[in-house]
């Protein structure tokens, strides 16, 4: 349309615009995925290209769009707007780019600028997740040409299924009550080598279509006062972590909302990515029901997660680390708390390093006594608070 | 965990004046020292090291007794021992005197407070087998005339132990708040809150625990007092002074004085409280904030708090 205006400012003549028109409304269509330059002969043409790589849900995927105009092109060189909208399997527009802008000039020469989606699409209340895998659709134009390619979304190794659960959480989870609605339905796990999925029956239903935004694991008023709705517990190991049930009954004590899960399982394949022999350990979370954990303060509603120290030596399961003491590494704890409050939508870190905590604390990090053992993350209650029964 | 005298790492406790040097005198423990005490004599600025954990143990927490001759710590050593598949720390009370010697070990310590009269210390035995999973296993006396004899008070389960200074009642707290009474050996469940009381005992608060906030209560209408101005979730230092003022703020740096009554701040300052003489109602203040590794004579300050 900016090209368009331009236009009819430039020629203000009836036949001229109608020329105009016709050739700048010339469409180029290729499916190209992986594809470097298409065999375009046209004066101009604007395409995408695709990394060669098997991008998967929620990893980076670079986008590359490119331009050549030669010098006999109908277009008037200059400095054009770049729009470029990313559509679902689904046929939902999950992201429009603007901002991005090109230099046409009639140079027969190729020009590129990269942009990176970073594979996740946005769901109505918990931000952005990974992008289920499927086809998208790459919609690009600029001065009126026009360019659209399919971007392949695979799935990545630890949620085949693109639900956003991962598949150690649907396994651990297998048989677990949830209530959705009126109704109460179970995990489902129908063929363990496959991935499984939340529930079967309900998989084309009203309750797939709702996947991804998991309302129904809800943390309800306070983490000193608190209920969990719908929790679900961490696996008992997984990329990153291990869960360490301590003098708990085993699964007692591992109960969160789906969120944190999910964000906390994140911060461990990040740490795992460098650290794949120190497994982060983690302890206590919430009861199902959340409710009082005595001697915990907290704890009552599955925002609360108790994280164990990184020691300088050989990882032993269920070792404790003490701040100060022994193989304890402040670095590399560091590390992971900081980990925590980049990629978790983290309130407060709690821990009892207190050369740490004012070293290196941001408003995140803080020094509160009784953690010399183990370090606490309050997560943010992305729903609000609402009221227990 | 949190007990409001005691500060692990950073703070020292102030040397209740029996004498009048004493009232100048504090312990305290560096940030990255966490097995060594000192006491640091104000007057004529000198640091002296007064007790040293073993190898291998840190101190959690420490405290004066009242009476000034005695000074009670926490001492955990890092790696845990292995009990079948589980891990618990060995968690000593120790009892040393003014010149570090030690007068008494006791193993297995979750908590401990000191009697009003100094003459007795009431502990919470039990193991700790990280992460906040505790064992209690009850309440004990010990008193300083006979430290042979470790006198069981009451079963009730607890992580967090007070002696109350206006009534000599002991406080505990698990899921409830429990009232002890060390004479008796009764145990009555209140609805208290929490378990610090003032030193007229007409206000009480509870500390910090997990972030969940700090909140100061109204012991006879057991009401929250409502906090002008105070973020209660970043106050993770608390501190009766004198009578029903305490200080409450950031442990490394601001702090307020606040009146309970009030439930407002009377003044405000910024450092590391190392110890406070209710007698001069003077406190002492480290002012390097980011550097506690040592008492740097150039950067304490003494001030004087007006407490009305």
């Amino acid at each position: 349309m900016h090209l368009r205006n331009n236009l009819n400012v430039m020629f203000n003549s009836q036949n001229l615009r109608r020329f105009a028109v016709i050739e700048l409304i010339t469409i180029v269509v290729l499916v190209c995925s992986g594809c470097e330059q298409p065999n375009i002969t046209a004066d101009a043409a604007i395409w995408i290209s695709l990394p060669e790589s098997r991008p998967r849900s929620g990893d980076n995927y670079s986008i590359t769009v490119n331009w050549r105009f030669r010098s006999g092109a109908s277009v008037v060189p200059g400095h054009y707007p770049l729009r470029l909208e990313i559509i679902g399997p689904d046929g939902i527009s999950q992201a429009i780019v603007n901002g991005l802008y090109i230099d046409i000039d009639l140079d027969d020469q190729q020009h590129s600028l990269q942009w990176i989606w970073d594979g996740r699409v946005s769901t109505p209340d918990r931000g952005r997740r990974p992008a289920p895998p499927g086809d998208y659709t790459l919609y690009v134009s600029a001065a009126e040409y026009h360019f659209s390619a399919t971007a392949k979304v695979y799935p990545n190794d630890y949620d085949q299924d693109g639900d956003n659960i991962s598949d150690a959480i649907e396994n651990e989870n297998s048989g677990v009550q949830i209530t959705f609605g009126t109704n109460t339905y179970d995990y489902v796990v129908d063929n363990l080598s496959r991935p499984p999925v939340i529930s079967w029956y309900l998989s084309s239903g009203d309750w797939y279509a709702n996947r991804g935004t998991h309302e129904y694991s809800l943390a309800k008023d306070t983490r000193g006062n608190g209920c969990l709705y719908n929790g679900l517990r961490i696996a008992d190991q997984s990329t990153g972590y291990r869960y360490y049930p301590n003098t708990d009954p085993t699964d007692t004590d591992n109960w969160a909302t789906l969120l944190l899960i999910n964000e906390l399982e994140q911060v461990a394949r990040v740490w795992g990515a460098t650290h794949s022999d120190y497994p982060m350990t983690t302890l206590d979370f919430s009861k199902q029901n959340g409710e009082s954990f005595p001697p915990h303060d907290g704890h009552q509603n599955g925002l609360d997660a108790d994280i164990m120290y990184i020691g300088s030596g050989t990882y032993q399961y269920g070792s404790f680390i003490v701040v100060n003491v022994g193989s304890y590494d402040a670095t590399a704890s560091l590390e992971l708390m900081q980990l925590f409050n980049n990629l978790a939508s983290v309130d407060r870190i709690w821990t009892s390093d207190q050369a740490l905590a004012d070293y290196y604390s941001t408003d995140k990090i803080q020094y509160l006594s009784g953690h010399t053992n183990h370090f606490h993350v309050d997560f943010l209650d992305a729903d609000g608070s609402q009221s227990c029964p | 965990m949190q007990k409001i005298l005691l500060f692990q790492l950073i703070l020292c406790q102030l040397l209740y004046a029996s004498t009048k040097t004493a009232s100048d005198k504090f312990i305290y423990s560096t940030n990255d020292e966490s097995r060594i005490l000192y006491v640091y004599d104000a007057k004529n600025q000198i640091s002296t090291r007064l007790y040293e954990a073993p190898s291998g143990f840190r101190i959690d927490s420490y405290g004066q007794s009242p009476a000034g001759k005695q000074i009670a710590l926490l001492e955990t050593n890092g790696e845990h021992m292995r009990k079948g598949d589980l891990g618990y720390a060995i968690k000593n009370l120790v009892i040393i005197n003014q010149n570090g010697k030690v007068l008494k070990r006791i193993k297995n310590v979750l908590e401990y407070s000191w009697s009003p009269a100094g003459n007795s210390i009431a502990f919470i035995r039990g193991l700790d087998y990280g992460g906040m999973e505790l064992k209690p296993e009850g309440i004990w006396l010990l008193s300083l005339s006979n430290l042979n004899t470790e006198d069981k008070l009451s079963d009730v389960k607890a992580s967090d132990i007070q002696w109350a200074r206006h009534n000599n009642k002991i406080y505990v707290k698990w899921k409830e708040v429990y009232e002890l009474d060390p004479r008796e050996k009764t145990s009555t469940k209140t609805d208290f809150q929490g378990i610090f009381f003032s030193e007229d005992g007409k206000y009480y608060f509870r500390p910090n625990y997990e972030g969940t906030g700090f909140k100061l209560f109204d012991t006879g209408s057991n009401k929250e007092i409502a906090l002008k101005s105070i973020d209660n979730k970043k106050v993770n230092f608390y501190r009766w002074i004198k009578d029903s003022h305490l200080i409450v703020g950031d442990i490394t740096f601001e702090k307020r004085v606040l009146s309970a009554k009030r439930g407002d701040s009377l003044s405000s300052f910024s450092g590391k409280v190392i110890g406070f003489n209710p007698k001069t109602s003077e406190i002492y203040v480290h002012k390097d904030k980011k550097a506690f590794r040592g008492l740097a004579k150039s950067s304490i300050e003494r001030m004087k708090l007006e407490l009305n």
